[in-house]
């Protein structure tokens, strides 16, 4: 059974919705800088939304809101709230900083006087992003927050498939959100994988990752929504692979045995051999290992010849949200026919042996692959088909 | 739905590990919780039963909410009869979670006021990762399948079980390790004191369908190993679920076992399923309050269908500590399980034999 992309959400420092994203990616502009939203000692340059102002729910349940800008720009001019009530709809939401109760003042409070205010509490327990989505939306059907760190996003749209291809629900908004944070911010710090400038993926001399805020949503529905709403369906999910390296908590396999099989699953799911992909929205966030362990594994399959590029020179790393957005580029790319330069590469590696692309590209063909790694040994692949008119129903 | 077979099973709770340990547990009845040096009830694990220098000898780093995950997962694994290298990469993993490694978060947190946020430890932050638990899971298992963390706070357990249904509905694995896991501290059972009612007495009364009902915290890990193959179905199978609001239960579930424990507000919900004539039982006064405590009924309507033998509740419903707690021999097809969430939706499991 096909599993149709009807909507995309874009919410990122790339910018609100399409036009501006596609803007951005022309432009080759990077919004990156300090970190506003909280005052903190670390350097490195971050990706905030600063003129995110949508207001759904409380202005600090901000991952929240962020991912209902996405569903919001994915439903485009449609009634997005009162279409959806009772509706046989599955929410699948990734994130990783949206689904902790991590607040500083909080903990800081209960420490020092072994009693502290709620409020905190009370935000964490309105804030599980599925839950609170398929309650406000008021649909019937399953809903889950995926919290499988930066593979997150790209898992969501694979349990939705999935959940559409076994009958579970005949539609489906899955995707990713995460917003800016200090408890990553310090993390990320700590292994010492934050670059002190603007990230680099891929390049010889990347000397880590920006972190970065957003969301990214898809709207995919099976055939008979699809016709029931009048839908043209833009894309086909047509492949998701997932796999576990069982390795490190935070290192990727040296071999990336994980993240190919997470390929060679969403290809053959997708029924297309490794040729037939036009372009790799690799996850590419700028660190030693992964920029290492991915490229191995793009040139072992794709060969050297196949274009890719890093996105994250655009957005920084949006954990949780990553790999939907970048879904959500890949489905773009396709529509428009090229893709962005992968902006921050300068430098040709010479330990990996191929090239992001430099410039705005001109891509051919049908079929688009994004890869996801996340801590935990996790690595997802999704596999994107445009639709042509053969598709329109 | 296709029934999902239970081909093993894995717990730890406050009772102990393993499934002769829950079962005594059940066999038992209620007992007086531990009192934190703060002066909070609890059922906690004991130390002791966290460790285990064979299993856990690749996750010597790992913290408690991981042990518990590798632990009960592996359990899971060996009570099905099958071994580390049977799992690799047919096996998909699939942990619930309402709360997650918060203990180790809160470690983190430690640091940053104790330290500053250039100095904090990146052990602890690895290991305040969300999945960091089931990645721990798949190094012990040496499983590369599938590995996903979700949490959904009351109902994650019910959304991981319909995930594992889709993976094996498509083929994606031959078999699922599906847990849930959830773990106290001190500062939980503290919010659980701001938020919940927490029973001065030490016990809780599911029965009694109370409009404030009272929680005792609880923690643990539950894994069910699962797949589509009937002649593997050592404890029979998950065979239906619905997440209806008109859904009222099935005819041939023999009772009904109701997630009281007073984590989601009023139990008054479960008043319906009283009327609808199936006797209501509740076993949380054995484990404590968790979200996440369907998967430790679902754990119980498995063993009493495999046994045919029904436990009795330890708590009546008009809250006295039952005295006589042999199991009954019952013919039994099926069992229901029923949870509700602070929205007043209601989610049911069916077990069958």
């Amino acid at each position: 059974m096909k599993v149709y992309v009807t909507g995309l959400g874009l919410v990122s420092a790339a910018g609100q919705g399409t036009a501006e994203t596609l803007e951005t990616f022309r432009a080759g502009r990077r919004n990156a800088g300090p970190v506003t939203i909280f005052r903190s000692e670390i350097k490195s340059p971050v990706y905030e939304m600063k003129a995110f102002n949508k207001k759904y729910f409380p202005e600090r349940l901000r991952t929240l809101n962020l991912c209902l800008a996405a569903i919001e720009d994915a439903f485009g001019q449609d009634d997005w709230k009162g279409e959806l009530k009772g509706k046989r709809i599955g929410v699948a939401m990734g994130t990783t900083v949206g689904s902790i109760l991590n607040d500083l003042d909080f903990y800081r409070e209960y420490r020092q006087n072994g009693k502290a205010s709620m409020d905190a509490v009370d935000r964490y327990l309105q804030g599980n992003l599925a839950s609170v989505v398929h309650s406000f939306l008021e649909t019937q059907g399953p809903s889950i927050t995926v919290v499988n760190a930066c593979a997150s996003g790209a898992d969501a749209v694979g349990i939705a498939m999935a959940w559409i291809q076994a009958g579970l629900c005949d539609m489906a908004i899955a995707g990713g959100s995460d917003e800016m944070n200090r408890v990553p911010l310090c993390g990320f710090g700590s292994l010492g994988i934050l670059s002190d400038a603007l990230c680099a993926p891929f390049d010889r001399d990347r000397t880590g990752l920006n972190l970065g805020e957003g969301a990214g949503v898809l709207l995919l529905e099976n055939e008979a929504s699809l016709k029931k709403r009048g839908k043209k369906p833009r894309a086909v999910i047509s492949g998701y692979g997932t796999a576990n390296d069982a390795y490190h908590l935070t290192k990727p396999e040296p071999q990336g045995k994980g993240l190919e099989r997470a390929v060679v699953t969403a290809l053959k799911q997708a029924k297309i051999n490794p040729s037939e992909i036009s372009f790799i929205n690799a996850h590419g966030t700028a660190t030693q290992d992964n920029d290492a362990v991915e490229s191995s594994v793009i040139h072992r399959l794709f060969g050297s010849q196949i274009k890719f590029l890093s996105t994250k020179g655009f957005t920084g790393h949006t954990l949780g949200a990553a790999g939907a957005l970048e879904a959500c580029f890949s489905v773009l790319a396709l529509e428009q026919g090229w893709i962005p330069a992968s902006v921050g590469f300068n430098v040709q590696d010479p330990e990996i042996p191929m090239t992001p692309v430099r410039e705005t590209t001109e891509i051919k063909g049908r079929f688009a692959l994004s890869t996801s790694l996340g801590f935990g040994g996790c690595d997802a692949a999704l596999v994107l088909e445009l639709c042509d008119g053969k598709d329109s129903l | 739905m296709k029934p999902l077979f239970i081909e093993g099973i894995g717990i730890l709770n406050a009772r102990g590990r393993g499934l002769e340990r829950f079962k005594n547990a059940l066999e038992t009845g209620w007992t007086m919780p531990a009192v934190s040096a703060e002066g909070r009830p609890a059922y906690r694990i004991d130390a002791e039963d966290l460790i285990d220098r064979t299993v856990l000898k690749q996750s010597r780093r790992a913290d408690r909410f991981s042990r518990l995950a590798v632990l009960t997962a592996h359990d899971a694994l060996m009570d099905a009869g099958l071994d580390i290298e049977d799992a690799a990469e047919s096996t998909g993993i699939i942990l619930a979670t309402a709360f997650g490694t918060h203990s180790t978060i809160f470690k983190f947190l430690d640091d940053i006021i104790d330290y500053g946020e250039c100095n904090v430890s990146p052990t602890t932050f690895a290991h305040s990762i969300h999945n960091a638990a089931a990645s721990y899971v798949a190094s012990a298992l040496k499983c590369n399948g599938p590995n996903m963390t979700i949490t959904q706070f009351h109902f994650s357990f019910h959304q991981a079980l319909m995930l594992a249904y889709a993976w094996l509905q498509e083929e994606r694995v031959d078999r699922v390790l599906l847990g849930a896991v959830d773990e106290c501290s001190a500062a939980m059972e503290y919010i659980c004191e701001e938020k919940l009612s927490v029973a001065a007495d030490g016990k809780m009364k599911p029965l009694s369908l109370l409009e404030k009902p009272e929680i005792i915290p609880g923690e643990g890990g539950v894994f069910f190993l699962l797949s589509l193959a009937a002649e593997k179905g050592k404890y029979g199978s998950f065979s239906d679920m619905k997440m209806e609001q008109t859904f009222k239960g099935w005819e041939d579930a023999s009772f009904t076992i109701i997630a009281a424990n007073g984590m989601s507000g009023s139990e008054k919900a479960y008043e319906a399923l009283r009327h609808h004539g199936k006797p209501l039982e509740a076993y949380s006064p054995i484990y404590g309050g968790m979200m996440t405590g369907s998967a430790f009924e679902c754990a119980a309507a498995a063993l009493m269908l495999k046994q045919q033998e029904k436990f009795a509740s330890p708590v009546l419903s008009d809250g006295t500590v039952r005295e006589n707690h042999s199991a009954v021999k019952t013919d039994m097809d099926a069992i229901q399980c029923v949870s509700h969430n602070c929205h007043g939706e209601l989610a049911f499991i069916k077990l069958s034999k």
